[in-house]
């Protein structure tokens, strides 16, 4: 049975459409006038156990709402979802028991209380056993290099060090799928580091699947394999991050060295032996290098919307 | 000018963007107006007086209130505690505006929604509850009162200036502001009209500001109780001392704003 | 519902309680003070009024003044204990808007159990001790004896009036769910129960049935004092069980409908 299966998941929201200016807000009283917005039109993959999957695209392309209905936040408006075999939107005990969801930019922690006490209610919650809990504790806490602070006051803790107890509140009672959304928002690159390190080493020392959301490619790149690429709602690309390049870019870059410089030249793939034997014939060339365009690139030039360059 | 005006404008569109909160906050101004009603309804309903009112006497009171309730009452400045505490006072703080004038200029736009609205409901409690109606021609009276209630305006947005204010330095502000309401809606006479209170009372009310909210100003208006010059002298001087307060406080609570962001 | 489950709820409402008692002392000691003190002041006004309105003229619908304050203080203590656990009620829009519904939806629990029940103040429990003194003493005064089966049928009563408010106010935060707009919905249900500190047929023919079949208000106050001065019929609070009982499967058919159009704040 795959961790995760989504077929043809569509969501549509109603939107109320307000008027301009003031007489706008009083007709908007009497009349509203709603629009449907499609944020997922039609989206269908696998998902296998033990894999960390990299959801891409730009905001506003689908991927929250594609995540939040596989948690079961939100009711899909069309499709089918299987989480582990339940239908997240019943939200049955188990299947709750066995997930997580972090938000880069909300938190679940006790604004006012230490991040401990946050931990101590969720060992309730989920009721999980005293000696599971303190190992599972130590463990995340180790991992994560917060000893120091779990008895501060969540609202008096940096970013990233609030976003790291995010991370054991949420991974303290061992999901089996662990919802990622934005992890790294607003973090300095150091801690962002420190993040990928962590989510890393947890997905190969713990059973489970990680599905993440991110824009920064940096966070891709580390972590995913596999990539499922989204735009306007629908799946652009869903395979191995390192086949992208080839797949949407019929380019690669020479980079040719001289006393003066480096210059860069962009060659459809089937010429570059040709073009680089024909650099390498001018005498002032000290060497050449042949490389992939930057993941980046090609994946900005996807959501620019040339489909291939 | 133009900047206030259109501060004045998008407070306004503010208010409508939450209909079912505005819909529900003017359906209960409705109902304030209907366990006062049903209570001396059902003890003056048949005749007799209490206290020197009758039921008619009381119906225009209450009326009154309503009305007044709506004018003074209305106000936006009840947000600033929050504003402090969530760190949202920095956005109007970086503005080139005074920061007063903004909030006041709020609770303007608020005013007028009310009023705005209460067209809408006063034919309708009119043609519900019959209450009978008393219009004041006497122009030095009407000139008292509307001054009063101008006055009561400026009280109302100090004293929410000053609770508001307290967030500077505790983030409880709900348990302050919590307390005021409960006396406000007993002092300010929204409850029954003043003059029931025994004697004592009636004075140990009149040393706070709560009766010029609504009580005085209505009373100048219907043109009975004690001297109108008299009590405007007094809420006058309420108007300065919560003003000169108000001052004060928020400029020491301003020193220790935290700017706080969750 | 396992019983383990139910072990969970309390072992969670308890600690959930206990932090939002700390969360409290952490961040403003001096408020508890201000809010027993305002409370108190609130019923004290209340109690005023009573006086003032029936003290003079004597009788009010047939009740006498200590009638009145018996009916005034069982309103109270009824609207303290179905308050005290349906606080979240006010931090609803909050809670949505700031995304921990969300993870009040992602959790094991029901997400009902921590919009409805969190945030109790464990103050409330303190002040709402006197209340039951108040009440005595009030029954006292009206002259009525105080019997074991009587005491028995007012809890029943609680227990049913406190299951109807808690329906009410499943149907506020459903609406909330969709217009993410709470708080003045709330405040007009407040502003009705109050009707219910006065016998409920001061509202009319229209008004006391509307106040007895449709709003737990009268089952809050009126029901129980008439049931003390003989002029109720127990046997209808079977009834009221009955209409208990749907109120709360209709409440939870209209939340289970309403989170269908829940759009999750966006982030």
């Amino acid at each position: 049975m795959p961790t995760i299966l989504s077929q043809n998941l569509r969501k549509v929201y109603s939107v109320q459409k307000k008027r301009p200016g003031l007489s706008g807000s009083i007709r908007d009283l009497i009349s509203p006038i709603h629009e449907d917005k499609v944020a997922v039109k039609d989206v269908s993959f696998v998902i296998e156990e033990g894999e960390l999957v990299g959801f891409i695209g730009p905001n506003g392309a689908g991927k929250t709402t594609t995540l939040k209905m596989l948690s079961g936040l939100l009711y899909p408006t069309g499709g089918e979802v299987r989480v582990l075999g339940f239908d997240p939107w019943k939200r049955e005990h188990n299947f709750l028991k066995s997930i997580s969801l972090v938000m880069g930019q909300k938190n679940q922690l006790w604004w006012d209380l230490p991040a401990i006490e946050s931990f101590n209610l969720a060992k309730d919650i989920y009721g999980i056993d005293g000696k599971v809990y303190q190992k599972t504790l130590d463990k995340l806490v180790q991992m994560l290099d917060i000893g120091d602070v779990l008895n501060v006051q969540v609202r008096k803790l940096s970013l990233g060090q609030r976003m790291k107890a995010e991370l054991v509140a949420a991974l303290i009672h061992s999901p089996k799928i662990l919802f990622l959304d934005e992890p790294t928002i607003g973090l300095d690159v150091v801690m962002q580091q420190s993040m990928r390190v962590f989510l890393k080493e947890y997905n190969q020392t713990n059973p489970g699947s990680i599905i993440l959301t991110s824009h920064y490619m940096d966070d891709v790149k580390e972590l995913c394999k596999r990539v499922i690429i989204i735009d306007q709602g629908s799946i652009l690309y869903d395979g191995l991050l390192s086949e992208v390049i080839a797949r949407f870019s019929q380019h690669k870059i020479i980079e040719v060295i001289t006393p003066s410089g480096t210059k860069t030249h962009k060659v459809l793939r089937a010429k570059v032996a040709e073009k680089a034997a024909d650099l390498l014939k001018d005498p002032q060339v000290i060497d050449i290098n042949i490389k992939e365009v930057e993941i980046e690139d090609v994946i900005r030039r996807i959501f620019a919307g040339e489909k291939k360059d | 000018m133009q900047k206030y005006f259109s501060i004045f404008q998008i407070t306004l569109q503010e208010i409508f963007t939450y209909r079912l909160n505005m819909i529900m906050w003017r359906v209960r101004q409705v109902f304030v107006f209907l366990i006062p009603f049903f209570i001396w309804k059902s003890v003056l309903g048949t005749g007799g007086e209490i206290y020197g009112y009758s039921f008619a006497a009381v119906m225009t009171y209450l009326f009154g209130t309503t009305i007044l309730r709506s004018l003074v009452m209305g106000s936006r400045t009840v947000d600033l505690g929050w504003m402090i505490n969530s760190g949202y006072l920095t956005i109007p703080l970086m503005r080139p505006l005074n920061t007063f004038g903004l909030f006041f200029v709020r609770d303007l736009a608020d005013k007028l929604f009310n009023l705005g609205f209460m067209f809408l409901e006063l034919p309708l409690i009119y043609f519900i509850f019959h209450p009978p109606i008393f219009l004041q021609f006497n122009p030095l009276q009407l000139f008292l009162a509307f001054s009063s209630v101008l006055f009561a305006i400026l009280i109302y947005f100090f004293i929410n200036v000053i609770f508001g204010s307290l967030a500077f330095w505790s983030r409880d502000v709900w348990a302050p502001r919590f307390l005021l309401m409960v006396i406000m809606e007993f002092a300010t006479g929204a409850m029954f009209p003043l003059d029931m209170l025994p004697q004592v009372w009636q004075r140990v009310l009149a040393f706070t500001p709560f009766p010029y909210l609504l009580f005085i100003p209505l009373k100048i208006y219907l043109g009975s109780g004690a001297s109108a010059p008299l009590q405007l002298l007094g809420s006058f001087v309420w108007l300065v001392i919560l003003g000169s307060l108000a001052k004060i406080i928020w400029n020491k609570g301003i020193k220790s704003y935290e700017a706080e962001g969750r | 519902m396992k019983i383990q489950h139910l072990k969970a709820y309390v072992r969670v409402w308890l600690k959930l309680t206990i932090q939002q008692f700390q969360s409290q002392v952490a961040n403003a000691r001096g408020a508890a003070a201000l809010f027993i003190f305002g409370k108190l002041f609130r019923l004290a006004s209340a109690l005023f009024l009573v006086y003032v309105v029936v003290g003079k003229a004597k009788l009010i619908a047939g009740y006498s003044l200590n009638q009145a304050i018996f009916l005034l203080m069982l309103f109270n203590l009824t609207q303290t204990i179905s308050q005290l656990f349906l606080r979240g009620v006010y931090l609803f829009r909050q809670k949505v808007v700031d995304g921990t519904f969300d993870f009040y939806l992602l959790n094991p629990l029901s997400e009902l159990f921590y919009s409805l029940f969190s945030s109790t103040d464990p103050l409330d429990i303190i002040v709402s001790m006197p209340y039951f003194f108040l009440v005595g003493w009030a029954w006292v005064n009206t002259g009525y004896a105080i019997t074991l089966p009587v005491v028995l049928l007012l809890l029943v009563i609680i227990i049913l009036s406190t299951l109807m408010v808690t329906a009410w106010h499943i149907v506020i935060i459903a609406v909330g769910v969709r217009y993410l707009e709470v708080d003045n919905t709330v405040m007009l249900y407040r502003d009705l129960e109050r009707m219910g500190s006065f016998p409920v047929s001061i509202y009319g023919k229209f008004g006391e049935n509307l106040l007895t079949y449709f709003f737990p208000f009268a089952l809050m106050a009126t029901i129980p004092a008439q049931l003390v001065f003989g002029l109720f019929n127990p046997w209808f609070l079977l009834l009221f069980a009955l209409f208990a009982f749907i109120q709360l499967r209709l409440s939870l058919w209209f939340w289970h409908r309403s989170l269908l159009s829940y759009s999750s704040a966006s982030s």
